[in-house]
């Protein structure tokens, strides 16, 4: 709250030790400054009391300029990665906050190493459907890690402060999850696609499961805490994948044109779950306790 | 802008059927409040429910007249609040600054370069400039709680929520951030839980003695100190009791010849002074001469009063989890 100026000019003539005060530290009010100016270049003896205020507010203004400048020198330099993402347009202090997780972080360069892995094996020339199973199998569930990995009272250790600071946690978690799940996606999909002349379509086939399966992660972790969301989701994937793979007549049937559509319609199931639940992310999880 | 207004009424907070606070009810606006009380009353619980962090299962917080089961307003209260959880963590491998600056972004400080300002503006303040480059993992204990006042600090919050802000800080820092926290006391409400009684007498406008989640007393340090006069004695001899094992070391019973329960204190409690005499609170040992109680000895006998925590009530769901 701002304190209005006392009155001027002052009954004496002369300006009080408050006005000098704020006029020499630039705090006076707009509208009373050039009333000031004026009374300043009439009277010698104001001029001479500002002076003396002046010079008594000089070290603070030097240490204030001083702290200035130092904490300039002593900001956060960005790293290649972040320099890149910013050039891409994502505003800075996004990719601050992307990155901020160091649990997040390791996960994030683990997904896309070993996405990457499955990407080129998956589409190796030799590859047998058994093999493509697996890797159909397993890639979905990097993204699902990150994703759990991204926010949280066990993977976040400032989890409890960024609660209580106005930044929605819906924010939070969408920005890092995104950088997962897009990491994951574009660079594993972009490989699977490069490979595409070679090989047809089942390469990407992990793709929709990836997304679907991510966002059901998040939807749990509304309710959950966010490595037991991630643990069941992987567990209801896994234990699907075998059952259809050893019952159907063909092993990748869950990855193709049915299985691709129910993974859409999952994907929108888990997204829309996650916007109606979105609150929850802005209040403590069940770990916090007294 | 002023110091945020606080209004706690009747809150109750259960953890899987346990109650944690019990119909807590309490006003403040400026100045230092402490809350003070002993492991598990609920101190931390009380601050998490006026830090939005967690909600009440029954009754209402404000702030400002805010109220945080309504979103636009819980955004609104957070951005005037600066708070220390009990373990606050930070990333390890992360540096001073960096954790401080991420902290400032999510706190809402957009602009880089007063945010960068502001960075350095509390580590001066909690005497950490010369570390700002160093990191987390080389700072000792007391440090990185200096750490976590100084992200409470940012942003000139008019609510300034401290749990435990003294722990593990060496005596001079502590003097240091008891001056500091005096003078952010003239223009932010700071409510801090403590279970040191020197800490809370020395800079507290406002006390509350909470206990099994129930308050036991609101006023100033020198009011709950007067509720002891009158049962704290001094004796040249040890008085002549006799220790039980009753959960604690330190509870004995009255000294025979002294009703139980007299003045509402059915044991007394005595050690030899560092001068050689001996201190007993509660009920007087024979020949002893009245001494003049300390906050610490006020403390003491309004918890011991206060016995067990009652039952609890039945539950009901959170307003706004």
């Amino acid at each position: 709250m701002t304190v209005p100026d006392p009155p001027f000019p002052p009954a004496a003539g002369h300006l009080s030790a408050v006005v000098l005060d704020r006029f020499a530290r630039g705090a006076i009010s707009a509208p009373a400054a050039p009333a000031v100016e004026v009374h300043l270049q009439g009277c010698t003896a104001c001029r001479h009391a500002l002076d003396s205020v002046a010079v008594s507010h000089e070290p603070h203004r030097m240490a204030s300029n001083w702290r200035a400048v130092v904490a300039e020198l002593d900001a956060p330099r960005r790293n290649v990665l972040e320099r890149t993402i910013v050039r891409l347009g994502v505003p800075p202090d996004t990719v601050r906050v992307m990155g901020a997780t160091p649990a997040l972080r390791r996960s994030w360069f683990v997904a896309i190493f070993v996405v990457l892995l499955f990407a080129v094996a998956a589409a190796s020339p030799d590859r047998r459907d058994a093999t493509l199973l697996w890797l159909l199998a397993l890639a979905p569930l990097l993204p699902v890690l990150g994703v759990a990995l991204a926010y949280g009272p066990g993977v976040d250790p400032s989890h409890e402060i960024t609660i209580a600071a106005p930044m929605s946690g819906f924010r939070l978690v969408l920005v890092r999850a995104t950088t997962v799940l897009m990491t994951s996606l574009v660079l594993g999909g972009g490989v699977s696609l490069l490979m595409l002349p070679r090989h047809d379509l089942m390469v990407a086939a992990w793709l929709l499961p990836a997304l679907a399966l991510s966002l059901l992660c998040l939807a749990l972790m509304t309710v959950l805490e966010s490595r037991t969301a991630a643990a069941i989701v992987s567990g209801v994937w896994l234990v699907l994948v075998v059952a259809v793979g050893a019952n159907a007549s063909d092993q990748l049937a869950l990855f193709r044109g049915a299985g691709q559509l129910t993974f859409a319609g999952l994907a929108l199931v888990g997204g829309a779950a996650l916007y109606l639940r979105r609150r929850a992310f802005d209040t403590a999880a069940g770990g916090l306790r007294s | 802008m002023s110091a945020a207004a606080v209004s706690i009424q009747h809150v109750g907070k259960r953890y899987r059927g346990a109650a944690a606070l019990l119909d807590v009810s309490l006003g403040a606006c400026g100045g230092v409040v402490t809350l003070l009380g002993p492991n598990g009353a609920g101190k931390s619980t009380l601050l998490r429910c006026v830090a939005t962090v967690l909600a009440p299962d029954d009754g209402t917080v404000h702030v400002d007249g805010l109220d945080p089961r309504i979103p636009q307003e819980r955004t609104a209260i957070r951005s005037r609040l600066g708070y220390l959880p009990q373990d606050p963590g930070f990333a390890r491998q992360a540096r001073v600054f960096d954790v401080l600056d991420y902290l400032g972004i999510v706190k809402g400080l957009s602009s880089p370069r007063r945010r960068h300002a502001e960075v350095a503006r509390v580590l001066e303040a909690v005497g950490l400039t010369t570390v700002a480059q160093a990191k987390v993992k080389t700072l000792s204990g007391g440090m990185v709680r200096r750490l976590g006042i100084a992200q409470a600090l940012m942003g000139d919050p008019t609510l300034v929520l401290l749990d435990e802000p003294a722990a593990g800080i060496d005596p001079q820092q502590r003097l240091i951030l008891r001056e500091r926290l005096s003078n952010l006391g003239e223009r932010a409400t700071v409510l801090l839980s403590t279970h040191l009684t020197d800490e809370a007498a020395a800079f507290s406008q406002q006390l509350v003695v909470l206990d099994h989640g129930r308050i036991l007393f609101v006023g100033t340090p020198a009011a709950l100190t007067a509720t002891a006069s009158g049962q704290v004695w001094r004796t040249e001899t040890a008085p002549a009791i006799t220790p039980v094992a009753t959960g604690t070391d330190w509870e004995h019973p009255a000294p025979s010849g002294f009703p139980a329960g007299s003045a509402g204190f059915d044991r007394a409690l005595t050690w030899r002074t560092a001068e050689g005499w001996y201190r007993t609170i509660g009920a007087a040992p024979p020949g002893a001469v009245s001494a003049a109680p300390t906050l610490e000895d006020a403390y003491l006998l309004l918890v011991a009063r206060a016995g067990p925590a009652p039952p609890r009530p039945a539950a009901a769901a959170g307003p706004w989890r």
